[in-house]
């Protein structure tokens, strides 16, 4: 019974187990990698996971060589027994200083100019054509006009096009003053 | 048109004069009388209600300047009182002189 409730535990807590079993092996790569020199100095770190041990551990600096399977075991009872409180301590730093804060702000200036830059090169992509239509409209207005007569015969507008025949037989058209250039006066008078 | 006749004679090799009755009862006879009669120049037609309505000409006296492109760059109701000093500014901005 005993040993089914510590697995169910055990299950419901495995990422505070997996974390706590990372710095364990830690630890114990730390220890393993420097076996006589500075075990004092790469413990303290891996300690504070495990608080409840440190007191002895760090007095029995000396003898950590042969405490890693003694570490472990009891590093996991603690966590299993033991307080939620000393897990979310341990998670916090090892998250933040982890995985968390280099990513998000590795992300973030990578997507800012890259976001500035083409909307600098999408905005003076569209002013050409903007440009270019005004350019075009006032071309096709010249031709547009003249067949809409009453907006014709005003100042500054294509006069209306007209063929006349005179008194004398001859035709007179405003297009072939316009062919040849030539100003014209068209006098509208009485004789009375 | 007497102002216009007299200052004519300056652009009359580049600015063309139709003069055109805007009333019907104005006949070709009739038309030809006057011009003989006041000594113009220019070429004289009778009315064309269309040109007249498409001008906006209806009741009275109008004149309607037209440079080389086609475009009114002056048009005036009785010009009549048109001065000559007027004229000659008109026909000066049509025929760059």
């Amino acid at each position: 019974m005993l040993p089914q409730s510590i697995r169910l535990v055990v299950v419901a807590q495995l990422p505070a187990l997996i974390i706590a079993a990372a710095l364990v092996i830690g630890a114990v790569a730390c220890e393993r990698t420097d076996e006589t020199g500075p075990p004092a100095t790469t413990i303290p770190p891996t300690q504070p996971a495990a608080t409840p041990v440190p007191a002895t551990s760090v007095s029995e600096g000396s003898v950590s060589l042969g405490t890693p399977d003694d570490a472990a075991s009891l590093s996991l009872e603690p966590t299993v027994e033991g307080s939620l409180e000393r897990e979310p301590q341990v998670t916090p730093p090892a998250l933040l200083p982890g995985t968390a804060e280099p990513t998000a702000p590795a992300l973030q200036p990578g997507v800012t100019p890259e976001s500035e830059e083409p909307t600098p090169t999408d905005t003076p992509a569209p002013q050409p054509p903007a440009e270019a239509q005004p350019t075009d409209t006032p071309t096709p207005i010249p031709p547009t006009q003249p067949p809409a007569p009453p907006t014709g015969n005003r100042v500054g507008q294509s006069a209306p096009d007209f063929t006349v025949a005179t008194i004398d037989d001859d035709t007179k058209s405003l297009t072939d003053f316009k062919q040849a250039s030539q100003a014209v006066v068209l006098y509208f008078f009485s004789s009375t | 048109m007497q102002n216009l006749k007299d200052v004519y004679g300056d652009y009359e090799d580049q600015v063309a004069v139709l003069a055109m009755a805007f009333s019907p009862f104005d006949d070709e006879s009739s038309i030809r009388r006057y011009a003989e009669r006041q000594g113009y120049p220019w070429d004289m037609a009778e009315s064309d209600a269309r040109v007249s309505n498409e001008y906006g000409v209806n009741s009275h006296a109008s004149a309607v300047v037209i440079d080389g492109s086609g475009v009114i760059t002056y048009r005036k109701g009785y010009p009549s009182s048109v001065s000559e000093r007027e004229w000659r500014e008109v026909l000066d901005e049509v025929t760059g002189g």
